[in-house]
């Protein structure tokens, strides 16, 4: 049985064996590390690159896959939907950004410079507008950063951000709107 | 800044790719599954830590509550009124007995019974 499943990361749509596809579903969910293996090196770097999307680093990339990975082991049980997953995943690796964020918040408080965290443009010419693009979502609360940046640098959906972030429709077209707004503002001359 | 100029840089942004490869994949699986394998130790561990407090404190609470409870006609005097242990040793009557004793005189016509 074949069923066409759709790869965000690439923006085309994939065809995957679905009795495959869920059989290694089920031999994780009961506990196999060679199929959680399996499913990981299917999703690891999609998931990876949203992270780094969303932190604009390279720094704690590592920490926040293993974290979201570690999650999904334990709470694998309670997703029955294998077609879900990889979006349960950025629902999960969401909640572990937003926790180190809030985190880096808290350093930054007492005196470390954030700074210390903005980004690194592969090329140097767009290295300037990037920084500055990060330095001002690092100046925006976890809230109002995540949904932004997973709408409009990640091109995620207005309802795929929203269970990203786990909040309704309306909370995150506001969210969205609010981050636009200061961002504009702080990148304005 | 115009919305055009957000897009170039938006564009700028999603170009940018993480150094994620093999190896650095492979470290990552592995220590996951090392850390989940030790929480689930840790848990392990707590769970019966807690069974055996629990089981603890529910036998030092049975072994509390037998030694209080009467089992000998010693332990019954314990139990009986205040009152009674006062009267039985010569003491002052208690208002009670003086409302019993007020009682059998007047149905006595207040005449005593000799």
């Amino acid at each position: 049985m074949v069923a066409i499943a759709r790869n965000p990361a690439a923006g085309v749509f994939e065809a995957v064996h679905a009795t495959g596809a869920n059989e290694l579903f089920d031999r994780a969910r009961a506990g196999d590390n060679a199929a959680f293996g399996e499913l990981y090196a299917m999703h690891s770097r999609y998931i990876a690159g949203v992270v780094y999307r969303l932190l604009g680093n390279d720094g704690d990339l590592d920490d926040v896959v293993q974290e979201t990975f570690i999650d999904a082991l334990s709470g694998l049980s309670t997703l029955h939907d294998p077609s879900a997953l990889r979006a349960w995943l950025v629902t999960v690796a969401v909640r572990r950004t937003r926790r180190l964020l809030a985190r880096r918040r808290r350093r930054a408080f007492f005196g470390s410079l954030l700074r210390d965290h903005s980004a690194t443009a592969s090329d140097p010419r767009d290295r300037q507008p990037v920084d500055e693009l990060y330095d001002a979502l690092d100046r925006l609360p976890e809230d109002l950063r995540i949904p932004w940046a997973l709408h409009r640098i990640e091109h995620l959906s207005l309802p795929e951000a929203a269970e990203a972030c786990e909040v309704s429709l309306a909370t995150i077209k506001r969210r969205i709107a609010e981050a636009e707004e200061r961002i504009q503002k702080r990148l304005s001359p | 800044m115009s919305a055009r100029d957000l897009d170039t840089i938006l564009e700028s942004a999603r170009a940018r790719t993480s150094s994620w490869d093999a190896e650095r994949s492979n470290r990552v699986l592995a220590s996951a599954i090392t850390r989940r394998a030790s929480i689930g130790r840790r848990n392990t561990i707590l769970r019966r830590g807690v069974a055996v407090g629990a089981g603890a404190m529910l036998l030092a609470f049975a072994v509390h509550a037998l030694a209080l409870t009467p089992s000998s006609s010693a332990s019954a005097s314990q139990w009986s009124a205040p009152g009674a242990q006062q009267s039985a040793s010569g003491g002052d009557p208690t208002p009670c007995q003086k409302d019993c004793e007020l009682a059998t005189r007047q149905t006595d016509g207040g005449y005593g019974t000799d």
